[in-house]
């Protein structure tokens, strides 16, 4: 049974469990949660402020080359990037991708394999596009 | 009774095309076009008339020769004075008796004659004084100029007697300077005698005129150096032609073809002959005739104006040949391609008008400067406005300077009869500066503000010079 | 419904009541759209009662209002956003008693204009300097006062935002009607149905059919009447999510410049002719209206380097960012205008303008043309018919420091000055109509 999507809320909803997890130093699977918060931003940002809305196959589709999207933050992070140039637009993410290295085959990893100093620059880089998803809503309260 | 489209493009034919493809304009009493700015050319008074090629220098110094005509325009312009004017030819394109011929000129000038008294000779004798009909050739009457003072001046006080008793101004025109000699530096001195005997006449006679019909680059060079030359240039006439009077002159033949379609048009217009209309009542006329348009996009441009515009030269100018062959090619056209349309000429048809007539005008101009083709050719391809610096590159890469001096001065040995026909003068300049100088005098190049050479639109088309841009070609949406 | 200044006054009263309530900071965030948001900072402040002050906003503070009016500073996770933003600033206690209320005005610079050209209705003729002081303004008044003469119905739309001009020359300032263009733009995205008064009529005396209409760039100077803070909203592209339709600001500008001939056809009748006034800007504004906007556009311009350079730059960015059909279209609407040409030099004061104006088009909007090529938009210096060929103002000194119309009405001078103009313009706009 699938769920409507509300991916603002989604995005908090993983940040606040990440940073509850990095507390009890779960590193593993905080970085992962730290992958869907951005996910989910990226996506309310594509959705509310480019007009993007999502197809049948359950993409996010690019209202600039009406082709989908790539899901997952290592690769959506770039495809955002490029779409908020092409309308001339500015976004509050930092333009390299701090989830380059980040794949959502995460989930079947082991304990060990994330390390610290990745976790934390996936951490920073979601509370990075949850802020520019807030800095959006500030200007268009949605 | 209205005139259709057809009607008006056989009137337009029937009654430009002889004055267009006539090599030379012979006019008569039907084809002779008195425009206001023409009227103190005709005074006496007045020494120096410019103008360039086709503006009607030559028609003048015709006209003034033949009485009907001359009555014609002294009637037109109320100058009765013309009536009292006894025209001699001192010099013309047409070989005469009354004057030498280039080659006798060359020869007496070679020998060292100042150019002053050949003229006076010519002066002399053209005026029938004894001592001067009596010799048998020209150098005997000029070494009697050159030796005998007394016999110049009591021939002059003779003449000018006999002419005040008379109660006539004896006028002796000239024409066709530019064809005095082949040597440009030469032709300029002969034409600065017939200057200076102007003067002279001015102040030493009482009846005994000079009016000399002079293109406006050589009028430059001849008086460069002539001291006095002030005096005469400064109440010096330029023939020119006025946007109304093109069309009037346009009109003034169709009323003048004498045959029914004539009748109607006078009719149906109010116009008449030698009637030189107002801005207003010329563009209402040419209504009917063209539309209002270039185009259907009003941004074509009026077509009034866009004619003479794409005609018109360095200086602004117009030649009434040129603008009177566009408009009869443009009706031939018409009739051909857009026989239907609803005036008789259609813009395209105009603009292949313009095209053909601005061929003549660079064959006029050719003819008059050989030199002007072998400058402009070479930038061929290119497009203006471009920098003086890339002119001289490109004259540099064509030897112009080379090819100008051979074909200069000296005169063409291996053929007798070269000398017997009128040469047109190369260049004054001597160097690339003076070249653009003179090209810009002639009206067949323009300087931009900030110094790059231009082309005006009637010679850049056929000499197949391109204009810039910033839309490339490529880009363009048709 | 009320409008922008009402809804801001209200919501500040709401604040400061709630705030000295229940002894938390409010934060007022206003969006680029002008609507209204709390941001609570107030941990202990329970949800019943941030939930009854969101239906208060919603109700009193409507169409200016937030979908979520109110906002927990606590869920935030970047509450520096808020707290920290050099926009935020505490409002003065004269302005809400408290001193817990702050206002964070949320506004943004820039916008793109490089869309598809939208169909301007009827004849509208947008006039633009590139630099002020060139009299375009005094222009506008000529010409409106010229259309009026012959019967025509004109409206003026002074979309010179910045310093308005041509609107203080029509009607006195202190007649101004309620509102301006810029209230209708930065109201139209919350408003459906907006209800404002902007044009009035111009004191212009004409017998005759013909009468002028302002619309100014702002409304009446009055107290809680705020200009500034519409002006730096208006700017932007909207999107589709923002609780309306998506626009781009050309299309956001059509909308209020045909608000207002509709205001005119109610008043009176359908204009004939719309004029409007701008200059280039920061915001583009003029090159929206030239572009997109109007029938053609009449370019002031004097013979300066400062002036060709910039038109230059704007036709430059025309060529480069235009696709080529859209370019044609432009480029065939424009026409110079040289102002303030000398009495004495004018013949060659105008050869060198026009020198100057075809070198400038040829560099950027003319096509490059082989000798062969006939039918190609390129034009030389001298000719008549180029869109850089200028329409003559001549400049006098009775046309220095205009204040107002009737320092115009009845000089000689002046008449003079603008006959050729006059002349020009009126034959360009009939045979555009007709085409």
């Amino acid at each position: 049974m699938s769920i409507q999507p509300n991916f603002g809320s989604a995005a908090r909803k993983h940040f606040k469990d990440a940073e509850l997890l990095r507390g009890h130093s779960r590193i593993a699977n905080s970085d992962h949660l730290s992958g869907l918060a951005a996910e989910c931003a990226l996506k309310q940002l594509v959705q509310s402020v480019f007009n993007g809305s999502m197809n049948d196959s359950g993409l996010m589709v690019n209202p600039e080359t009406n082709k989908g999207m790539r899901s997952h933050a290592d690769k959506a992070w770039d495809e955002v990037i490029l779409l908020a140039q092409s309308r001339n637009s500015s976004l509050a993410i930092p333009v390299t991708n701090p989830f380059f290295d980040w794949h959502v085959s995460g989930r079947y990893g082991g304990e060990d394999s994330v390390g610290e100093d990745v976790e934390k620059r996936h951490f920073e880089g979601a509370r990075e596009a949850i802020k520019a998803l807030e800095n959006a809503q500030l200007d268009w309260m949605f | 009774m209205t005139m259709s489209a057809q009607d008006y493009r056989s009137l337009i034919r029937e009654a430009v095309s002889p004055v267009v493809d006539a090599d030379t304009l012979d006019p008569n009493d039907r084809t002779l076009f008195t425009p206001p700015g023409h009227r103190r050319a005709l005074e006496p008074d007045t020494t120096i008339v410019s103008g360039g090629r086709g503006v009607g220098k030559t028609v003048w110094f015709k006209s003034l020769q033949i009485p009907s005509l001359r009555q014609t325009a002294a009637e037109k312009y109320n100058l009765p004075r013309l009536l009292d004017v006894d025209p001699i030819a001192g010099f013309g394109a047409a070989l005469s008796n009354n004057y030498p011929s280039p080659r006798i000129l060359r020869r007496l000038v070679d020998s060292g004659v100042d150019p002053e008294d050949i003229w006076m000779a010519v002066t002399l004798f053209a005026l029938g004084a004894e001592a001067f009909v009596s010799l048998e050739s020209w150098d005997d009457r000029v070494k009697l100029v050159v030796d005998s003072a007394e016999a110049v001046d009591s021939a002059l006080i003779e003449a000018d007697r006999q002419a005040e008793s008379l109660r006539k101004v004896k006028l002796i025109l000239f024409d066709a300077v530019d064809r005095l000699h082949r040597d440009r530096v030469i032709a300029d001195r002969l034409a600065q005698g017939i200057m200076s005997l102007g003067l002279n006449l001015r102040a030493e006679t009482k009846n005994i005129r000079v009016k000399i019909f002079i293109r406006p680059d050589m009028l430059d060079s001849a008086s460069m150096q002539f001291t006095d030359a002030s005096k005469l240039v400064a109440n010096k006439v330029e023939l020119r032609w006025e946007l109304n009077s093109l069309y009037s002159l346009l009109f003034h033949s169709m009323c003048g073809v004498g045959n029914e379609l004539s009748e109607q048009f006078i009719q149906s217009t109010g116009w008449s002959m030698n009637k030189d209309g107002s801005s207003s009542e010329v563009q209402s006329v040419m209504d009917l005739i063209a539309s209002k348009h270039m185009g259907t996009n009003h941004r074509r441009g009026l077509t009034f104006n866009w004619l003479p515009n794409h005609l018109a030269d360095g200086m602004g100018q117009v030649s009434p040949r040129s603008f009177l062959a566009a408009i009869t090619r443009a009706a031939e056209k018409s009739q051909e391609r857009f026989p239907d349309h609803s005036h008789a000429l259609h813009w395209d048809a105009i603009r292949e008008g313009v095209r053909q007539a601005s061929a003549i005008r660079v064959k006029e101009v050719v003819e008059d400067t050989p030199w002007v083709s072998k400058a402009i050719y070479p930038l061929s391809g290119r497009q203006v406005p471009v920098s003086i610096e890339e002119v001289f590159s490109v004259w540099g890469s064509a030897d112009l300077l080379e090819q100008l001096r051979d074909s200069g001065a000296s005169p063409d040995d291996t053929n007798p009869d070269a000398h017997d026909m009128p040469i047109p003068a190369g260049p004054e300049g001597r160097n690339m500066n003076q070249l653009v100088d003179e090209l810009i005098g002639l009206g067949v190049m323009t300087q931009r503000n900030d110094g790059r050479l231009d082309l005006p639109d009637v010679y850049r088309i056929e000499f197949g010079v391109g204009r810039k841009g910033g839309v490339p070609l490529v880009r363009r949406v048709q | 419904m009320v409008d922008f200044d009402t809804a801001g006054q209200t919501a500040i009263q709401l604040a400061d009541e709630f705030a000295r309530a229940h002894g938390c900071d409010i934060t007022i965030i206003r969006d680029l759209l002008g609507r209204n948001a709390f941001a609570i900072e107030g941990k202990l402040v329970p949800d019943k009662l941030c939930q009854d002050l969101g239906e208060g906003i919603s109700k009193q503070c409507n169409p200016f209002v937030a979908p979520h009016p109110v906002i927990r500073i606590e869920s935030m996770v970047a509450p520096e956003l808020v707290l920290s933003s050099p926009d935020r600033k505490l409002l003065p206690e004269q302005l809400a008693q408290s001193g817990r209320v702050y206002l964070l005005e949320r506004t943004a610079v820039g916008a793109d204009w490089v869309r598809r050209p939208t169909v301007p209705s009827k004849t509208r003729i947008a006039l633009y300097g590139f630099k002020g002081g060139v009299g375009r303004s005094t222009a506008a008044y000529m010409l409106a006062r010229e259309f009026s003469r012959c019967g025509q119905v004109v409206l003026v739309v002074d979309l010179d935002l910045e310093s308005p001009g041509i609107s203080s020359l029509l009607v006195p300032t202190m007649e101004f009607a309620d509102y301006g263009v810029v209230d209708h733009l930065v109201t139209a995205p919350v408003d459906l149905n907006p209800n404002l008064d902007i044009v009035t009529r111009a004191e212009i005396s004409s017998s005759g059919n013909g009468e002028v209409w302002l619309a100014a760039a702002g409304g009446r100077t009055r107290a809680g009447y705020h200009y500034i803070e519409k002006l730096s909203r208006i700017y932007i592209d909207i999107p589709d999510s923002a609780g309306s339709k998506s626009m781009t600001f050309a299309e956001r500008l059509e909308n209020s410049i045909q608000y207002c001939e509709r205001q005119v056809s109610e008043k009176s009748r359908q204009p004939d002719v719309v004029l409007l006034d701008s200059r280039a800007g920061i915001h583009d504004i003029a090159a929206i209206a030239i572009t997109q906007l109007s029938t053609f556009a009449l370019l002031f311009a004097t013979d300066n380097r400062q002036t060709w350079e910039g038109y230059r730059e704007l036709f430059r960015q025309w060529q480069v960012r235009l696709d080529p059909q859209h370019l044609s279209q432009v480029r065939e609407r424009l026409q110079v205008v040289a102002s303030m040409v000398p009495s004495r030099g004018r013949e060659d004061y105008l050869a060198r303008f026009r020198d100057s104006a075809q070198d400038c088009f040829a560099d950027t909007l003319y096509d490059s043309v082989d000798a062969a090529d006939s039918d190609a938009f390129s034009f030389s210096v001298s000719d008549e018919s180029a869109p850089h060929y200028p329409f003559p103002i001549l400049h006098s000194m009775d046309l220095v420091g205009i204040e107002s119309s009737s320092e115009l009405l009845g000089s000689d001078l002046v008449d003079a000055a603008y006959s050729q103009f006059l002349t020009s313009v009126l034959r360009m706009a009939t045979e555009t109509t007709n085409q």
